[in-house]
């Protein structure tokens, strides 16, 4: 009888430590720099779908965005970057929300006192966050080079750009200058073409130049030239990251489909915030297949999104 | 005395069904409409919408179903999805997306081969020539036969107002089944769903409504309800391997990527946190199916109160109200105005309270909208019935007895 008893108490110690170790998120949607610590493995990426046991960390990056769902069912947005520990959400989970009954209250409350729909005019400085203007460069500077604002370089790799040819002479030469941030003269090119393409740049380090600047002028048009453009090195921590995942996700592109393989590049480049790189590869995408509507509508998307004006 | 109050009050709610009668046919000719902004906005929501955007507790995520965004990928790019997610097994895949004319040869064929190698796939078609004068639809198209041939095909239409794709387009209710050329046909959810739980969708089928409301769970996506898997995180196999098995996985547009604020196969849905006058559309197609799979394989099936059913509530709504009006009219004379305003104010928030907790713990709705406005107007309708309607009756029943000498 008693050696029944230990088997039966055994039997519930075992089973309440298996039910135990069930997960306490799983991750419903990811996007960006998310990483995730548990007690047994150090910072690692996180997959949607993957189960976030209790105990461990998740650190979130900045313009990242993490949807995870609690083993309760209720769900949590986290977009700010941190780090979090998955206790503290857990608890921040279940102590949330309120009851329709109460939710119903606050709704008539809020109604009754006016506090559903503020007259914007009477609070016009609160309200007063868009403008009717766009932006516009100055109208010396004639020959605009087609790159995003902001833009970083990561490498001389999938870095090409152009720009809008010479209206007054179609058969124009430009002379390309790129400098480093120190004004110092990296090279001098003559094209005839109005593109460039900075994997010309042999044996250059970004990181050592700082970042590029770029000036493109016509040869035979003294008015024709453009403001400078400067490429920032890319800098940031995970630089290394990316480009390890950006050389191991190179060799599973399909090598014969170029247009394909430029772009999903593209679209890896975009998710990076590595616009310029992006907009390389969405060019080459397009002289490659002029007519497919499918990137043509992906690229001009993508001119939306990285403010750039549609030709 | 208590038969007159019961006679007074029974003639007061007829009378009460006679003004509301005139009021809708005068607002019918729209004479109101022109300077109804506010009617305008109103018209096309319903006083569940606010449950649903406002009021109820947040409902759960579900598990069921994966999404997974296709963007603006060529037709190559669609077919290396498929390939990849079906090498993890799911249950079913769903191609929320038509390919209706060829593109190019090599592209096609890859979409090809990749929908016939993935295992079980349903794919949506569209329903044409549908009219309740016929009582069914004509056929169903969408896809070229190419792509769908030995496929199984669900109709992804569906109820809302827009007359084409390109409009606003609002969406609460669905069609589980239509007629279509003397056969059932079902919906695209429907047929998705059967591969996990065909029980629960045939109880769907056994109701007895024409169509059914969407309890929707929320969206896809960041911020959403659902697994969601992004074009860059199938391409890069961003997620845990058991994410896919045996799940329902459905393959549609959301954006351009997740952060794309496109209006594209967008709707407008009662979860719009706007849910009144102008707003954005806030809900994917593919994300609509995906809660309607939701509701089915969670059986959160929502019940409507019939027309027949509401007209009766209104009436013995309406016929208490009078009668203790009436009462108050006989007993409290001086009272009447503010103690009935305040009954009405009263019963109007409670009656929305009960709409609200009925629908959230019972899924019904309850369609009172003819009691509430009898409600409303009880008050002030009893008193032109007892001052005007009552008096100009005795006036012609003395003028009637003097003219027959009775």
């Amino acid at each position: 009888m008693n050696k029944l008893i230990i088997k039966v108490v055994l039997l519930l110690l075992v089973s309440a430590v298996a039910f135990g170790q069930g997960f306490e998120f799983k991750v419903l949607a990811s996007r960006g720099d998310n990483k995730i610590k548990t007690s047994s493995a150090d910072w690692g990426p996180i997959k949607t779908g993957s189960a976030i046991m209790g105990g461990s960390q998740i650190e979130v990056g900045g313009s990242s965005y993490l949807g995870l769902m609690h083993k309760t069912g209720k769900t949590m947005e986290v977009k700010t970057p941190g780090t979090y520990s998955i206790d503290d959400l857990s608890k921040k989970v279940m102590t949330g929300g309120s009851s329709v009954a109460s939710k119903y209250g606050e709704y008539l409350l809020a109604h009754m006192s006016g506090g559903g729909d503020e007259d914007i005019n009477q609070e016009k400085l609160n309200n007063m966050n868009v403008t009717g203007a766009v932006s516009r460069a100055t109208d010396n500077e004639k020959l605009d080079i087609i790159i995003p604002d902001r833009s970083m370089l990561l490498s001389t790799s999938d870095a090409f750009f152009r720009w809008i040819p010479n209206p007054e002479n179609e058969k124009d030469s430009y002379v390309v200058t790129v400098n480093n941030l120190l004004e110092e003269n990296v090279t001098t090119q003559t094209v005839s073409e109005p593109y460039f393409d900075l994997e010309s740049l042999e044996g250059i380090s970004i990181e050592d130049q700082m970042g590029l600047i770029i000036n493109v002028k016509s040869k035979t048009d003294e008015g024709y030239f453009s403001a400078n453009y400067a490429l920032q090195a890319f800098m940031e921590p995970n630089k290394e990251t990316i480009m390890s995942e950006l050389n191991e996700y190179k060799t599973t592109l399909p090598s014969e489909e170029e247009a394909m393989k430029n772009f999903l590049l593209a679209m890896f480049y975009e998710q990076n915030g590595l616009n310029f790189h992006a907009l390389s590869c969405y060019t080459k995408l397009l002289v490659l297949e002029p007519e497919n509507e499918y990137y043509a509508a992906s690229y001009l998307d993508f001119v939306k999104r990285a403010g750039l004006e549609a030709e | 005395m208590k038969g007159k109050l019961f006679w007074d009050s029974f003639l007061g709610t007829v009378f009460i069904f006679f003004l509301i009668g005139v009021v809708f046919r005068f607002s019918a000719f729209g004479i109101f409409n022109a300077f109804d902004p506010i009617g305008e906005a109103m018209s096309d929501i319903e006083i569940t919408d606010i449950v649903f955007s406002r009021l109820r507790e947040t409902p759960p995520a579900d598990t069921n179903v994966v999404l997974v965004n296709i963007g603006t990928l060529p037709r190559a790019g669609i077919a290396e999805e498929i390939n990849i997610i079906s090498k993890y097994d799911p249950k079913v895949i769903g191609l929320d997306c038509f390919f209706e004319d060829f593109k190019d040869p090599f592209g096609d064929s890859l979409l090809k081969a990749a929908i016939q190698n993935a295992g079980p796939v349903v794919m949506a078609s569209r329903l044409h020539g549908c009219s309740e004068a016929k009582g069914g639809c004509d056929s169903l198209g969408g896809s070229l036969p190419y792509f769908t041939e030995g496929i199984d095909l669900g109709y992804a239409n569906l109820i809302s107002t827009a007359t084409s794709q390109e409009k606003f387009k609002t969406n609460r209710t669905f069609a589980a089944k239509v007629r279509l050329k003397g056969e059932r046909a079902e919906a695209f959810a429907v047929k998705l769903a059967r591969y996990a739980n065909s029980l629960h969708v045939q109880l769907l089928l056994n109701r007895k409504y024409p169509y059914e409301v969407v309890n929707f769970r929320g969206y896809g996506g960041l911020g959403g309800r659902f697994f969601s898997l992004d074009v860059m995180d199938v391409f890069t196999e961003n997620f845990d391997p058991g994410l896919i098995k045996d799940k329902i996985v459905i393959f549609g547009f959301m954006g351009q990527d997740f952060s794309d604020k496109s209006w594209e196969d967008k709707y407008f849905t009662p979860l719009n946190p706007d849910y009144a006058g102008r707003t954005n559309p806030d809900m994917f197609g593919v994300t609509i199916h995906a809660n309607i799979i939701a509701m089915i394989l969670n059986k959160d099936f929502i019940g409507v109160m019939g027309n027949t059913t509401s007209i009766i509530w209104a009436i013995l709504i309406c016929f208490l109200n009078v009668l203790l009006f009436n009462v108050i009219y006989y007993r409290l004379p001086l009272w009447y105005d503010g103690l009935t305003k305040l009954i009405q104010l009263v019963e109007v928030l409670v009656v929305f309270f009960i709409i609200v907790m009925v629908f959230h713990y019972f899924s019904y709705k309850i369609n009172i909208t003819l009691g509430i406005v009898a409600i409303l107007l009880a008050g002030d309708s009893l008193e032109v019935y007892q001052g005007v309607g009552k008096n100009t009756y005795r006036l012609l029943k003395i003028r009637f007895q003097k003219r027959f000498k009775l």
